[in-house]
């Protein structure tokens, strides 16, 4: 390289430098403005849901401590799986931000919701909230078109309480991922128009998504298979708020 | 689309304020090029100057008002892409990962089957200079950005940096030594 610099003096690297000028993506517009769109429902307030890997007598096992806070009496804010990897739960707050993993964690949602998530996720020791698999049975949540599956439960502080009809509302789609699926994930978030996207420090992504009713149960479909790796390498969590209207 | 200025940007803070932030796309619009290009060169990765770039806008959005129309809002967006891209160096500094950026400029190579010399060595020189500008501190790299690529005034980079008239010079200077040292082969001693 050094022999081809030589050939660059003073006036051309000025010049070679004004034509560094990057362009903005295409769709990056697009982008930010469904994210000043999506800015006030997820200040209304939605749910915080963390998944951890739990190592334990040779295999593993994911837990979840899942917050839920609700800021209009009368909405729920429910966290769904859709693979048996995922975990499911849904709950009814009264305006109060409820630790449900019985650790006496809360988190309180704020405009930067992620900021208020601890950076160091303990590999705990505390039972799964909630864990399904094929037994469990899909229930409809009143105006959201998504299947649910609903479970009491095993956590000490565990305070699921049924499904509440709702007009609209917020589900929780979460799960673990490797850096290969947050690519994929995000990727195949940038596809949809109104996403809103917050990352902590670490590796654990939450997306906000403001989609119609009916295309609601298409983009979980698509979503749900990189959601359910699990890795022991480096894994992050993502969390995606589906707000239907 | 006319350009945005600085009475405009204070129009639409007002509508902002009463809840409407749909004018907020014409900000976006005119500064999009510029915020995400220096976030790009902040970060020296596509995927994070996408993540700073939205930041850096959603900040705008909520720090609008703020704005004081006796100030170019190019420097006043710059100040804030520059405050919130060291922000987030310091919390992602452990996974930002440096990537050639070089093959996101567009560059015209003309189509008569045929690529002279000279294009094929400036396309080389592009992507040499490209990386070698991702080798500078971030304070060289933002001096870099607003002077040479994006061409703003002094005056406007001494605003949108936070420091002086004469520092912008100095520091400008030792940013292209520093440059042209890497460029050379030299490993950069600043």
């Amino acid at each position: 390289m050094g022999s081809e610099m030589e050939r660059i003096n003073d006036d051309t690297l000025t010049g070679v430098m004004k034509t560094l000028r990057t362009p903005a993506p295409q769709g990056f517009k697009a982008y930010v403005m469904a994210s000043v769109r999506a800015t006030t429902p997820i200040r209304r307030g939605v749910g915080v849901g963390r998944f951890w890997l739990i190592p334990a007598t040779g295999f593993v096992a994911v837990a979840v401590a899942a917050t839920f806070a609700i800021v209009s009496s009368g909405a729920f804010v429910a966290t769904r799986t859709v693979e048996k990897d995922l975990v499911v739960t849904n709950a009814v707050a009264e305006e109060t931000t409820t630790s449900v993993d019985g650790s006496a964690r809360s988190y309180v949602e704020s405009e930067d919701n992620m900021a208020n998530v601890p950076p160091e996720m303990p590999l705990s020791s505390a039972p799964p909230v909630a864990t399904f698999g094929a037994a469990n049975t899909d229930v409809p949540i009143g105006g959201s078109g998504l299947s649910f599956v609903s479970n009491g439960g095993s956590g000490s502080g565990a305070q699921p309480s049924g499904i509440t009809s709702s007009q609209g509302g917020f589900s929780l789609v979460s799960g673990i991922v490797n850096q290969t699926h947050l690519t994929e994930i995000t990727d195949y978030m940038r596809s949809f128009d109104s996403v809103f996207v917050r990352r902590d420090g670490y590796n654990n992504f939450r997306f906000d998504i403001t989609l119609p009713q009916d295309e609601v149960d298409a983009f979980v479909d698509g979503v749900a298979p990189m959601l359910t790796t699990l890795s022991y390498y480096d894994p992050g969590t993502v969390e995606i708020v589906i707000n239907s209207r | 689309m006319l350009p945005v200025e600085p009475q405009d940007v204070v129009k639409i803070a007002k509508k902002i304020e009463k809840g409407d932030n749909e004018p907020f796309a014409e900000i976006v619009e005119e500064y999009q090029g510029f915020v995400y290009n220096f976030s790009l060169r902040l970060t020296g990765n596509r995927e994070n100057a996408w993540d700073l770039a939205s930041e850096v806008f959603m900040r705008v959005l909520s720090q609008l008002s703020k704005y004081s129309p006796e100030f170019p809002f190019k420097s006043w967006i710059g100040r804030v892409t520059y405050t919130t891209g060291l922000n987030y160096l310091r919390k992602h500094k452990r996974t930002i990962q440096i990537e050639s950026l070089a093959g996101d400029v567009p560059f015209e190579v003309p189509d008569d089957g045929e690529i002279p010399d000279d294009v094929v060595i400036d396309n080389s020189i592009r992507k040499s200079v490209s990386d070698a500008i991702q080798k500078l501190k971030p304070d060289f790299r933002a001096i870099i950005t607003l002077c040479d690529i994006e061409e703003l005034s002094y005056e406007d980079a001494a605003q949108a940096l936070s420091i002086p008239l004469g520092t912008v010079r100095s520091r400008l200077f030792r940013a292209r030594s520093a440059l042209k040292k890497i460029l050379n082969g030299t490993k950069q001693r600043d």
